[in-house]
C-alpha cells in the first residue's frame, strides 16, 4: 500500500508513503516533500488510517474539509480538501492497491469551497464557550469557596492543601472588613461572626469583644418593648463600601426622637437634627441641699441655658477668671505675665476632656498655704477646719516666744482670724463664723463641688476643636467659646450656647452639623449594660410582653 | 424599628430591587428558550424581543441601585454585576448592529442575490480558465494561481474585518505573493497587456481576462462585505450568550452566599 502525490509542477506521481501490505493501520509518517508545492508556506503530514483513508495534519496552516476548518482531518477516497487555495483530491491508483493524492490547480475548485464565510464555523462555538465560562463560575465561584468554608473533617485534605490561587471564602465577602475588625481571630475567619450558616449574626458574637457597652437607655419593663428585637447588626453593618461601622444618619435618631413622641410626651421634639428643633443646651449644675440636721447632699440639676437668663452655679468656690487672665492684675505676682487657660486647664489628648482642677496642682503654686513668714517650711493643710486650727495651735506651741512682740495667745488669735479671714481660706472659700467660744467649732467652710462635665450627655473633644478656623483665629483658642476673661464671678457658667456651635456646625458644613451622634452617645453611660440585658442569648432582662404592640 | 439603615443591598429597598432584578434576569434569559420554540403562542417574538431590550436596560438600572455602587472589590457579588454589565453592553452592541446593518447590507446587495454570488464567481472563474487555454507562458500560471489563491472569509477576525488573504503565485520569484482585493493580479495583467504582441500572446484574449478580473474584483468585494455584515450580526452573541450563563450561575451563587452568611 503506497501513497503517491501528483501535481502539475512535477512529472509523474511521486511515492511518499509506503506501508506493508495487510497492515491497514500502518502509520508510517513522512513529511510531504516541500518541492511538491513550490513556494507554499505550509507542510502536510500524512499517514494511513485505513487502506482507503488518510489522516492529514497541516503544519502552520488550516485545512478546509467538508465546510469546516481544522488542522487535522481524516480524508477518505473520493473526498477532497483545501489548503491555502490548493485543492487536494484522494483517489485510487493501480486498481485499488495504492492511493493517489492529486494537487489540483485550475478551475475544479470554486472560491466558495475553500472559504469559510460563517463565524459560527470558525474557532470555538458559542456552546463550547458557554460551557467553559459556566464551568469556571461553578468551580471557582461556588465549589472551591464552599469547600474552604466547611469543616476540615468534611472537606478532608482539601481545606488545608488548597492552592492559594483558588478562590476561597474570601471571594464571597461582599466588601472589605472595617479596619477595626481587621484583627487576628476575625480577619479571614468568617465563622468568628457568621457562626451558623443561613442564620443572621447573633448579638452574642458581637458581645464576645463588645461586652462592655451599654444599651441606649436603662431598660425597664415599661420601655423594654421599644428595644426588643434590636440586634447589633441592625445598625452596625460591616463589609460595606465605604467601610463605615457607625451609621451617622440623623434619621436613626429622629425615627424615635422626631415627630412621633407618643412614648414620651414631655420630651423635646427634634425635627431635623441639630440645626432645627434641637432644644437649647442644658447645663448640669451641682446643687447643695442642706438637710434639717445640718448636713447636705450634692445632686446634679439640669438647667436650660438661654441668652436672656444667665446661669449661675453654686460650687461655693470664689474664683474670678478675669483677674487671673489679666496681665495688669497679675503684674506683681507673675512677672507681668497673665495666666493662660492651659496653665490650669489641661486637655487629655486621648478623649479631649478637660482635666479637673486640683488645688495642690493648679492653685498652690501662687496661693501658698504657708502662713508664718518666719518659718516658711510650715504650712496649713488644705482640708477640713480642725486640722488647720490644730496646725496653728501646734505652731503657737513650737515657736520661740522669747524674742516676739506678741504673746502666744495673741499671735494665735490673730493668725486664726487671718487664716479664716478674707486673705486666707476666705480668698477662695466661703467661711462661716459663728463666733463660738470653742475655737474648733467657730469656723466652718462651705463644701466646694466643681463640675467636671457641664454637658454630661454630650461628647465634646476639645483637642479636635483646637485647629478649627474660627476658634484658632482668636488670640486664644479657648476664649473663642468660653468668655472667661469677661467673667468676674466664679458662679458664672462659662459654657457656650448652641449658637456658638452653630457658627461652625451650620448648613454649609452638611453632615457635621446634622449627625446627632457627633455629640450624643447612642450607647449611653446610664444605659443597662448589654452583657446584663442581652446575655445569655434569648433571655431578656424582662420577659417579652405579649399584648403590647412592638414599636 | 429603624428604617435609616446604612445603604446596602441588605436593606428592604436592597432586597426588593435585588429580587425584581433577579426575576428579570431569569425572564430575559428565557428569550433564548422562547426564540427556539416556534410553536409557542405566548406573545409574538417581536414583542418578546422588544420587552427584552427595555427590561434589559431596566436590569442595568436596578442592579446599579441594588449594589449601592459598592463595586470596589472583586468578589462573587461584584462579579455578578460585571457579568450583567457585559451581557447588557454586548446586547447594546447587538441592538446597534440590528438597527444599522440591515440597511447597509441591502445597499450592498443591490439587485443581486447573494445566494447566487458563489455560482456567479465560479462561472466567471471558469470563463477565465477557458481563456487561459488560448494563452501561453508564465502569465497562465499566474492567472490560474490567482484564481486558486482567492480566499473569502477565514477566521473570525478575518470575517469581521473583511480581511483579504488572497494570494497568487509568481513564477519569476518562485513564491506566493499577496493579492489583496485582486489588486496585484490586475496590475500584473495591465503590465502584460502592452507587451502581449511581442511575447506572442493574443492581446484580445488577455484583455478579456483583464475585464473578467475587474468583474471578479467587484463581486468579491460585495461578497466580502456580506460576510462581514453576517459576522457582525452574530459575533456579539459570543459574549452575550456565554456570559448570560455565567451571569445566571453567578447570580445563583450570589443569592446563596447572601443567605449562607446572612
Amino acid at each position: 500500500m503506497k501513497l503517491f502525490v501528483e501535481s502539475p509542477w512535477i512529472e509523474g506521481a511521486t511515492e511518499v508513503i509506503s506501508s506493508a501490505e495487510g497492515s491497514r493501520g500502518g502509520r508510517a509518517l513522512i513529511d510531504l516533500p516541500n518541492d511538491v508545492l513550490p513556494g507554499s508556506s505550509f507542510r502536510l503530514r500524512v499517514s494511513f488510517v485505513k487502506a482507503d483513508a488518510l489522516k492529514v495534519k497541516c503544519i502552520s496552516g488550516k485545512i478546509v474539509h467538508q465546510g469546516t476548518q481544522s488542522t487535522t482531518v481524516t480524508v477518505a477516497v473520493g473526498e477532497s480538501f483545501f489548503v491555502e487555495g490548493y485543492a487536494f483530491a484522494l483517489s485510487y491508483l493501480n486498481g485499488e492497491q495504492d492511493l493517489l493524492m492529486s494537487v489540483q490547480p485550475g478551475p475544479a475548485v470554486s472560491v466558495s469551497q475553500n472559504s469559510i464565510a460563517d463565524v459560527s464555523k470558525t474557532g470555538v462555538s458559542i456552546t463550547f464557550w458557554s460551557w467553559c465560562v459556566a464551568l469556571l463560575v461553578v468551580v471557582a465561584g461556588f465549589v472551591t469557596p464552599l469547600f474552604s468554608t466547611v469543616d476540615a473533617t468534611v472537606a478532608g485534605p482539601y481545606a488545608d492543601n488548597a492552592p492559594a490561587w483558588l478562590p476561597g471564602a474570601e471571594s464571597w465577602s461582599p466588601g472589605p472588613l472595617h479596619e477595626a475588625h481587621i484583627t487576628a481571630g476575625l480577619e479571614g475567619e468568617c465563622t468568628a461572626c457568621h457562626a451558623e450558616a443561613f442564620e443572621v449574626i447573633e448579638d452574642r458574637e458581637c458581645l464576645v469583644c463588645h461586652g462592655q457597652v451599654n444599651e441606649h437607655v436603662e431598660i425597664t419593663p415599661v420601655n423594654q418593648p421599644h428595644f426588643i428585637g434590636q440586634a447589633c447588626a441592625d445598625c452596625h453593618l460591616d463589609h460595606v463600601e465605604p467601610s463605615v461601622l457607625v451609621n451617622k444618619d440623623p434619621m436613626m435618631c429622629l425615627e424615635c426622637h422626631g415627630d412621633d413622641l407618643s412614648w414620651a410626651p414631655d420630651a423635646a421634639r427634634i425635627t431635623s437634627g441639630f440645626l432645627e428643633g434641637h432644644p437649647p443646651f442644658k447645663v448640669s449644675l451641682w446643687r447643695y441641699q442642706q438637710t434639717a440636721q445640718g448636713s447636705g447632699t450634692w445632686r446634679v440639676e439640669k438647667e436650660t441655658m438661654t441668652k436672656d437668663q444667665l446661669l449661675v452655679e453654686s460650687s461655693n468656690l470664689t474664683f474670678p477668671h478675669d483677674i487671673h487672665l489679666s496681665s495688669k492684675r497679675m503684674l506683681e505676682l507673675n512677672d507681668g505675665q497673665s495666666l493662660e487657660c492651659v496653665d490650669c486647664h489641661s486637655i487629655d489628648p486621648g478623649n479631649g476632656a478637660v482635666a479637673p482642677i486640683v488645688m495642690e496642682t493648679h492653685c498652690e503654686q501662687c496661693h501658698s498655704l504657708q502662713y508664718d513668714v518666719e518659718n516658711t517650711e510650715v504650712s496649713v493643710p488644705h482640708g477640713p477646719v480642725r486640722p488647720v486650727v490644730a496646725e496653728l495651735q501646734a505652731q503657737a506651741t513650737r515657736k520661740d516666744w522669747g524674742q516676739q512682740r506678741l504673746s502666744r495667745s495673741a499671735w494665735l488669735d490673730k493668725e486664726l482670724a487671718h487664716q479664716f479671714g478674707d486673705s486666707g481660706c476666705g480668698l477662695c472659700h466661703t467661711v462661716n463664723d459663728n463666733k463660738s467660744a470653742v475655737i474648733e467649732e467657730r469656723w466652718s467652710i462651705q463644701p466646694v463641688h466643681l463640675s467636671d462635665d457641664w454637658f454630661v450627655d454630650a461628647r465634646f473633644n476639645h483637642a479636635a476643636h483646637m485647629n478649627i478656623p474660627g476658634i484658632n483665629s482668636e488670640s486664644n483658642s479657648c476664649r473663642g467659646c468660653h468668655a472667661a476673661d469677661q467673667s468676674s464671678q466664679s458662679a458664672d457658667v462659662l459654657m457656650p450656647e448652641k449658637m456658638v456651635c452653630e457658627s461652625c456646625h451650620n448648613a454649609e458644613r452638611g453632615n457635621s452639623a446634622e449627625a446627632c451622634i457627633g455629640c450624643h452617645d447612642f450607647h449611653a453611660k446610664f444605659g443597662t449594660p448589654v452583657a446584663e440585658y442581652r446575655l445569655p442569648p434569648g433571655k431578656l432582662k424582662f420577659p417579652e410582653p405579649v399584648a403590647e404592640e412592638r414599636h | 424599628m429603624l428604617d435609616a439603615e446604612p445603604i446596602s443591598g441588605g436593606t428592604w429597598q436592597g432586597y426588593t430591587l435585588g429580587t425584581i432584578g433577579a426575576v428579570l434576569i431569569v425572564w430575559l434569559a428565557l428569550l433564548g428558550v422562547r426564540k427556539r420554540r416556534y410553536r409557542a403562542n405566548l406573545g409574538y417574538l417581536e414583542g418578546w424581543t422588544s420587552a427584552h431590550i427595555y427590561l434589559g436596560v431596566l436590569v442595568l438600572i436596578l442592579s446599579l441601585m441594588h449594589s449601592a455602587l459598592q463595586l470596589g472589590s472583586i468578589n462573587i457579588h461584584t462579579l455578578t454585576f460585571w457579568f450583567m454589565l457585559a451581557v447588557v453592553l454586548s446586547g447594546f452592541f447587538g441592538l446597534y448592529v440590528y438597527f444599522h446593518l440591515p440597511i447597509r447590507r441591502s445597499n450592498n446587495l443591490g439587485d443581486g442575490y447573494p445566494e447566487r454570488w458563489a455560482e456567479e464567481l465560479h462561472e466567471l472563474d471558469q470563463r477565465i480558465v477557458d481563456k487561459t487555454e488560448l494563452l501561453s507562458g508564465q502569465i497562465v500560471g499566474e492567472i490560474l494561481s490567482a484564481l486558486q489563491g482567492t480566499v473569502l472569509g477565514g477566521s473570525k477576525w478575518d470575517q469581521l474585518f473583511a480581511r483579504d488573504r488572497s494570494k497568487y503565485f509568481v513564477d519569476s520569484s518562485v513564491h506566493w505573493q499577496k493579492n489583496v482585493d485582486q489588486h496585484e493580479m490586475i496590475v500584473r495583467l495591465s503590465e502584460a497587456l502592452p507587451l502581449a504582441e511581442r511575447a506572442g500572446i493574443d492581446a484580445g484574449v488577455l484583455a478579456e481576462v483583464f475585464e473578467f478580473f475587474g468583474q471578479r474584483q467587484q463581486l468579491l468585494r460585495r461578497m466580502r462585505k456580506e460576510i462581514q455584515f453576517k459576522a457582525l450580526l452574530k459575533i456579539w452573541l459570543y459574549i452575550h450568550i456565554p456570559l448570560t450563563f455565567a451571569l445566571l450561575l453567578a447570580l445563583a451563587t450570589h443569592i446563596f452566599v447572601i443567605f449562607y452568611y446572612w
